[in-house]
């Protein structure tokens, strides 16, 4: 029955840590649902398909070098890097997991999308969008 | 002409999880034959298999044994068991597979998820039966 701020998530992205730079993460795991009703089902049926995981981030641009913007921009095109999702902050552990997509081979994130907003007076903000390819699983220890 | 406050009662793969659910959709549709013909004077339908799915809202939980740790674990396999009561005295019960699962983390918000279940029937070997109404 936890309720947890979300103050000290971290997030890495390529081994860099950009949770110092971001306000928003969102992990969608999605499941297709295959249809297999048959004439002899009451109801409408169906099995899991393969997982798809994506993470959306958000948050202020630092674009000086190693830092999120640069660091995303060179995955643009490139191949799968690895990324740590740690909700909790203390991950991980038994009540704090970490989301790890693992590059190696073909599994990692690619960068789906990537968009820099720029108004006149405010603060330069960013959003990328990363599609994981292959595992990512939660660890606990 | 009763009037229900919610007081849902949600359990998934045996895990109790409406102590971290803060709203529930139970989504009946049942896919609607077209079969107007010339002679018809409106579009005319015959009902088809229904549908039943459950999206739901809350806290994120990462104790082992919670929310997280259970759905996170039923993705992409086989239908577990769910039991659904709007009222947390009546509802329904069956199978079902975990369709989506978002973990959201803001600044100064509190971690929440939500996640979609799909109904499949009254087995994990996905029989298609009704979801049971008790």
């Amino acid at each position: 029955m936890a309720r947890i701020m979300s103050n000290p998530a971290l997030f890495s992205y390529n081994a860099v840590q950009i949770e110092d730079e971001l306000n928003s993460i969102v992990q969608t795991i999605d499941v297709p649902a295959a249809d297999i009703t048959a004439f002899a089902d009451v109801y409408q049926n169906a099995v899991a398909g393969k997982k798809s995981v994506r993470t959306e981030i958000g948050g202020s641009a630092d674009l000086a070098a190693s830092q999120g913007w640069k660091t995303l921009f060179a995955g643009i095109g490139a191949g799968p890097k690895s990324t740590v999702l740690d909700p909790v902050g203390t991950g991980p552990g038994a009540n704090a997991p970490e989301y790890q997509c693992t590059a190696s081979g073909l599994t990692g994130v690619l960068v789906a999308a990537m968009k820099i907003s720029l108004p006149v007076g405010d603060a330069a903000r960013y959003t990328a969008t990363l599609q994981h390819s292959g595992l990512t699983s939660r660890a606990v220890a | 002409m009763a009037r229900t406050i919610s007081d849902l009662d949600f359990t998934f793969n045996a895990v109790l999880l409406e102590d971290e659910l803060a709203s529930a959709n139970l989504n009946f549709d049942v896919p609607s034959a077209d079969i107007t013909a010339f002679a018809d004077v409106y579009q005319n339908a015959l009902a088809g298999k229904p549908g039943f799915n459950m999206d739901v809202a809350g806290s994120y939980d990462p104790a082992a044994s919670q929310g997280d740790a259970t759905i996170f674990a039923a993705l992409g396999g086989v239908g577990l068991t769910y039991d659904v009561e709007p009222n947390g005295v009546l509802g329904y019960n069956g199978y079902a597979i975990v369709k989506s699962y978002s973990i959201q983390v803001a600044v100064n918000q509190a971690i929440k998820y939500t996640a979609s279940f799909m109904h499949n029937g009254l087995s994990a070997a996905a029989d298609g039966l009704a979801p049971t109404r008790a």
